[in-house]
């Protein structure tokens, strides 16, 4: 067997893959291994992006969900109120009150 | 309830003879966070409404990850005074609502839409009036010409 067609070691869970790219999630993000490219794949990218479509299909979950997309919000305006202009509000040199 | 949310009240609301009023001239000088903590929650609790006449509201931002409801009422029947409080904390893709006598739950649905809607009219009106801050850009607001 050649190097290139030795099979991978699993660490990663298989989510999708395709005739010439697998997909995998590591815990944190997605990755792509591609040692099986065969014959009319047009290439890697191709290979990744036919993957990214498969993991789409099959762990739609995986993608945020409205109501998470409102929790990364409401966290977004929380850090820039507390650490942001409260922060900046109790340093030195820094004006405050927009009534004055 | 816990010395750490009791301690996190008193920055806030302190002694009620001595709140913290916003005065309309004040000279512009840096202030301390528990001044800016009682400005910031004076908006907040005009953002639900007016508070019913005997009530006393806070809703602020208390830190990176948690915000605060509290609401003082005198009970009409005992006459003694009452009061809610309610505590959003932020978690990894979640909500988490921590209520008196240990009640804990993930709020989904029409709370979360409510509390979005609420975070951010706190945002846009406590960046502008308390901090002179355009929401939108992060910029300080010019200051208006002189009538």
């Amino acid at each position: 067997m050649s190097e290139r067609n030795k099979p991978l070691s699993f660490d990663y869970e298989l989510i999708g893959g395709t005739d010439g790219a697998a997909l995998f999630h590591d815990g944190d993000r997605f990755d792509t291994q591609n040692p099986y490219r065969t014959e009319g794949m047009d290439s890697y990218q191709e290979g990744h992006k036919r993957a990214l479509a498969a993991a789409a299909r099959i762990r739609p979950e995986r993608l945020p969900s409205p109501d998470e997309q409102k929790v990364v919000r409401i966290e977004d305006l929380s850090l820039r109120l507390a650490a942001g202009f409260r922060r900046r509000g109790t340093q030195a040199d820094v004006l405050v009150g927009g009534e004055q | 309830m816990s010395r750490l949310f009791k301690k996190a009240m008193q920055l806030v609301t302190g002694d009620p003879n001595t709140a913290l009023k916003m005065p309309k001239n004040r000279p512009a000088k840096k202030l301390t966070e528990r001044e800016l903590l009682q400005m910031e929650s004076e908006i907040g609790a005009k953002l639900f409404g007016d508070v019913p006449v005997g009530h006393r509201r806070e809703f602020f931002c208390l830190d990176e990850k948690t915000w605060i409801w509290y609401e003082e009422w005198k009970d009409q029947k005992t006459g003694k005074k009452a009061s809610s409080t309610i505590r959003y904390e932020i978690h990894d893709k979640k909500i988490l609502k921590v209520q008196e006598g240990a009640r804990y739950s993930y709020i989904e649905g029409e709370e979360l839409d409510n509390l979005l809607a609420a975070v951010s009219l706190y945002y846009e009106q406590v960046a502008r009036h308390v901090y002179g801050i355009d929401p939108q850009t992060g910029q300080p607001i010019a200051p208006m010409a002189a009538v």
